[in-house]
């Protein structure tokens, strides 16, 4: 009797899951269906790594500026918690909703495929910013710049702050984890940058804290103890450089003692550098590449081509060219994929730092 | 001397064994890492999972589960470190911390006891709740700039020790004390050991299941204060994930997890072990790369190295027991 009964529930969820299968997929038809949309009515979703984080709130404020400036819809759509999980309910229900476009700053670099092929497949665009994914699932990806420009920049900023950069230095690597896309990139490339400019310095390690800042703040303390000789730490990662300079001022160290620097936002970093513990860090100004990544979306969302060497005028920003993959080391190479790089970034020193609130 | 074997016999002994075997066999790889700056630094790092462990022991002592404790950290970090960088007084953030632990405690426990929800369910509940809570409060954004003052507040060394940290220390063997000494200390244990057979010897169940989730709460909050003056920022996600964290700390020190089992030294010595496994391994200089891997393998052979350990004792004392009872019978 018992087990009739559990085989008749499990029969009814089943027709049950799918009819819920079948209404959702037509949801998704319908969505389709009324083509030819007012442009006012077009609809990107905006989808940070994570929401509450001041860089991807910023993102937001410039995306909102901009749809608001050129008449278009943009929905932030994000969790506190990055994790592919939650990414992949997001573009499901961005789908379903029947959005124009997403942009998105991917948590994974493969991780999202099959969500995003889903969305491709139902004819939404996909452009990425800040954080790319495979490039044959999204059409643009609005860079902070490319690994070279800020491996570089990275690099750089610690030598910039050393009396002699051709001597023989030890430097450390700190930044969230071994599988970010963008903080892998830059890094893999400032090493080779190190090889050919600054042959004498020497990489004694590469720590991750996992966005956590309990967990940064403990392995910055023990990267000081255990490399006590080290002369430049770079932290490209917003929670590890704050949790970096909190450790080093723990040790009552100030910016003689060791170099730190790396990427995070102003606002997290204004104290450090008043009261000297860093001397300098860097980022992009994230508001035009959250502005210039919904409008890129709405872009082709209107139905515009856009291939390798097109440009597209921005308001406010001007013209944008939309170079190859190749520029960011990538093998895939079809005319409608490419990377639009962010015209520049900011270094922040005593100097400018209070210019700025993000 | 029986007291000597007493004491070896005891689970913790064996956490504390495994916690100096860390030291030692890290110890021998970089010998910086068995200076007492270093000690200091670990215990320091591990305060704030110390904390927690103590608040969730109680509810896992009652057979319950906590793991709402990383909403109310972060909450209680969020609120008082607002109140702290617009320039209140250290008094005031820790009342509103604490009033913030209270309050979760008390509807955690009203779930649990009135609404008959598993323990389980409900703290999950109330941990998204209040990450919402948090994210509405602080408007998204992450609380930054909290003065230097309160940062330091953590940073005082009185010879050489931090005081925070003896505070801690401190506070776990009162806490100690209270639950194996006090006869009301020892309901916790008698709860979750046999619910009716607490109830039968007259001990108000209800109450104390609801008193171990409000003491979880003030510690999650009291937590996030540690929280605020160690980092000195606050993010949105401040504090996930943390509950799996404490709980494997809690079960690391031989707590059960289905209650009536377990001590706060020993909950306070798995969080000093986790949170040391992460330093050891920059020390160690392995590549950063396999960290999860190894703490995660470490993790896994700690304790099944210790359930050996028990079932071989467990063995010789049921002997033992067997061999008095034979031996009561012929006298």
């Amino acid at each position: 009797m018992g087990k009739f009964k559990s085989i008749k529930l499990l029969i009814i969820l089943a027709i049950f899951m799918v009819f819920v299968a079948a209404c959702s997929s037509n949801e998704g038809a319908s969505g389709d269906g009324d083509k030819k949309k007012d442009d006012k009515d077009i609809q990107v979703v905006f989808i940070p790594k994570m929401t509450g984080n001041a860089f991807f709130e910023s993102g937001n404020d410039g995306a909102q500026e901009m749809a608001k400036k050129v008449g278009f819809k943009v929905k932030y759509d994000g969790a506190p918690e990055g994790t592919v999980a939650n990414q992949v309910q997001i573009i499901n229900s961005a789908v379903n909703s029947g959005a124009d476009a997403i942009a998105i700053s991917s948590v994974s670099s493969d991780g999202l495929n099959q969500a995003l092929k889903k969305a491709l497949d139902a004819g939404i665009k996909v452009v990425t910013w800040d954080s790319d994914v495979d490039p044959k699932f999204r059409s643009v990806y609005v860079n902070q710049g490319t690994p070279e420009i800020l491996g570089e920049m990275l690099v750089e900023m610690a030598a910039e702050q050393m009396d002699n950069p051709d001597d023989a230095k030890k430097i450390a690597w700190f930044y969230s984890s071994p599988t970010v896309p963008d903080q892998n990139s830059w890094v893999e490339y400032a090493n080779k940058y190190i090889k050919e400019k600054y042959p004498k310095w020497e990489i004694v390690t590469t720590q991750f804290g996992d966005a956590n800042e309990q967990k940064s703040l403990q392995v910055g303390e023990s990267i000081l103890d255990s490399y006590p000789d080290v002369d430049a730490i770079i932290c490209p990662d917003s929670t590890a450089l704050p949790a970096m300079a909190q450790a080093a001022e723990n040790k009552g160290l100030n910016a003689e003692d060791v170099i730190i620097t790396g990427f995070a936002s102003p606002n997290s970093m204004r104290q450090f550098i008043e009261n000297g513990t860093i001397k300098n860090h860097g980022l992009w100004d994230v508001k035009d590449q959250g502005a210039l990544a919904v409008y890129t979306a709405y872009w082709l969302a209107k139905g515009n081509d856009l291939k390798v060497g097109d440009s597209i005028d921005v308001p406010d920003m001007g013209s944008v060219k939309l170079e190859a993959n190749s520029i960011q080391g990538y093998d895939y190479t079809a005319d409608d994929s490419g990377i639009m790089v962010l015209p520049e970034r900011i270094v922040f020193t005593k100097d400018n730092t209070n210019d700025y609130n993000f | 001397m029986s007291r000597i074997t007493n004491i070896i016999k005891l689970r913790e002994f064996r956490t504390f064994i495994f916690l100096i075997l860390l030291f030692v066999v890290v110890g021998f790889i970089n010998s910086d890492y068995l200076s007492l700056q270093n000690i200091d630094k670990s215990l320091k790092s591990s305060l704030l999972y110390i904390v927690l462990a103590v608040g969730m022991t109680f509810v896992l002592l009652t057979g319950n589960l906590d793991i709402s404790v990383g909403g109310t950290l972060g909450l209680s970090a969020a609120v008082s470190g607002t109140i702290l960088r617009d320039g209140g007084s250290v008094f005031t953030a820790a009342i509103a911390a604490i009033l913030i632990g209270v309050v979760i405690g008390l509807i955690n426990g009203f779930g649990v006891i009135k609404l008959k929800i598993s323990s389980f369910i409900m703290t999950l509940a109330i941990l998204s709740i209040t990450r919402v809570v948090q994210v509405i409060y602080t408007d998204g954004k992450w609380v930054e700039n909290i003065p230097a003052n309160i940062k330091e507040l953590s940073n005082i060394d009185i010879f050489g020790i931090n005081v925070l940290t003896f505070i801690v220390i401190v506070g776990v063997v009162f806490v100690q004390v209270y639950l194996s000494k006090s006869r009301k200390g020892r309901y916790y244990n008698a709860i979750g050991d046999n619910v009716d057979g607490a109830i039968s010897l007259g001990i108000p169940v209800n109450r104390y299941i609801a008193y171990s989730f409000v003491i979880s709460g003030i510690c999650a909050s009291l937590a996030g204060l540690i929280f605020v003056s160690q980092i000195g920022f606050v993010s949105t996600n401040a504090g996930a994930g943390i509950e799996l964290t404490v709980i494997a700390a809690c079960v690391l020190g031989g707590v059960s997890l289905v209650g009536g089992i377990g001590t706060v030294v020993g909950a306070a010595l798995g969080a000093i072990i986790l949170t040391s496994i992460n330093s050891a391994l920059v020390y160690m200089k392995v590549p950063a790369f396999w960290n999860d891997t190894i703490s995660g393998s470490l993790l896994i052979i700690i304790v099944v190295v210790d359930a050996l350990l028990a079932f071989n004792t467990n063995k010789k004392a049921k002997k033992l027991r067997l061999n008095a009872r034979v031996l009561q019978k012929e006298a």
